[in-house]
């Protein structure tokens, strides 16, 4: 197993898409996105579960009658679809003001990974990262991503060998 | 690296306090989605609240009672309620997580001049040019930089002495537009 990578990309602009939206949904790899959107569905029928409890009581001591009932559990599905289509509008929304063009991201990039850390070289930027500077690794299907507070990279690398290798040297540097 | 202003140079140091997280990371979301103009948002809603207004108004037409409307909306509100304490759990977390970060970095560096940002941290070492800041946006007690998708924030606090908030973002943009 290397301890040293180099990658040379020429834009990361699909990257970035997948990337920006991990970072938009809070999860840190596909899997959790997965995860993520099973954990909605079962909160929509536990919320829809508990809101037919709550508004069945409120229905009776307010308004009286099943029919009130059937409307309020009807008017909290459809208020629970409503916020939920509203929260993926505004996912997309970030992604794509994210994936607007931007030198940082379009450019020829050179990605130099090691025990020290990360540099990430461009026309416009030159960084340099500790391994303590990152709190997360984000691993998309073509690309991986790194998370310190809220400066986040997005690298392409669809070679999933290769991405597994480092994925791995990189978790050992952050606990060394 | 002290901190002080010139007429060539704007250097600044500070340590992020991350109670300005959730206004500077909402800058930041402004920075890259433009809130929409109020005229459509006012439009939206005047639809939405048209549109119950009028099944009020159907159901009343039918014949049925009032109480249908108002369990309709005691509905809508309980789920609405529900949902908007779980973002808020969920964002207090994830600040939480971000938060961290902070306490790592120590005090922090910035150096603004016309060749770009220059940052230094205990864990970072960061140079850009002025062509990789693609927005300088105002936030709620801070100045967020948005260069791809990370945020650098700038916090009001760390302006030195003859030196506002709101001039230091024209001095910013200044140099990003020469």
């Amino acid at each position: 197993m290397s301890d040293h990578f180099r990658f040379e990309v020429d834009g990361a602009g699909e990257a970035r898409a997948e990337i920006a939206t991990m970072i938009a949904t809070g999860h840190a790899d596909r899997w959790q996105v997965q995860y993520a959107r099973w954990r909605v569905m079962m909160a929509m029928i536990g919320a829809g579960m508990l809101t037919l409890i709550v508004v069945m009581v409120l229905a009776r001591l307010i308004t009286g009658g099943q029919p009130s009932l059937l409307l309020g559990f009807g008017a909290a599905m459809i208020g629970a679809g409503a916020w939920n289509m509203l929260a993926r509008r505004s996912v997309a929304r970030l992604v794509g003001g994210l994936s607007d063009p931007s030198p940082v991201m379009d450019g020829p990039q050179v990605w130099t990974f090691d025990a020290d850390g990360v540099r990430i070289v461009s026309d416009v930027v030159d960084s340099r990262f500790t391994w303590r500077a990152f709190d997360r690794v984000l691993e998309g299907q073509t690309a991986l991503g790194l998370a310190s507070g809220a400066v986040y990279f997005a690298m392409p690398l669809e070679n999933a060998e290769v991405r597994s290798d480092l994925l791995e040297r990189i978790e050992a540097w952050m606990l060394a | 690296m002290d901190a002080g202003v010139t007429r060539d140079v704007i250097e600044l140091r500070y340590r992020f306090d991350t109670g300005l997280l959730p206004a500077a990371m909402s800058g930041w979301w402004r920075s890259a989605v433009p809130p929409q103009k109020f005229v459509h948002r006012a439009a939206f809603w005047a639809v939405v609240w048209l549109g119950l207004l009028v099944l009020a108004g159907a159901i009343g037409q039918a014949g049925l009672s009032p109480t249908f409307v108002v369990a309709g909306i005691l509905g809508a509100g309980v789920m609405v309620a529900a949902f908007a304490y779980l973002q808020r759990t969920r964002m207090r977390q994830f600040y939480r997580i971000v938060g961290a970060h902070w306490d790592r970095t120590g005090e922090i560096s910035v150096r603004f001049d016309a060749l770009g940002v220059k940052m230094r941290d205990e864990v970072s070492e960061r140079r850009y040019s002025w062509a990789a800041i693609d927005a300088v946006q105002k936030a709620k007690g801070a100045t967020v930089l948005r260069t791809g998708m990370s945020m650098i924030a700038i916090p009001d606090t760390a302006m030195p002495e003859g030196l506002g908030a709101s001039e230091f973002r024209a001095r910013l943009n200044g140099w990003r537009g020469a």
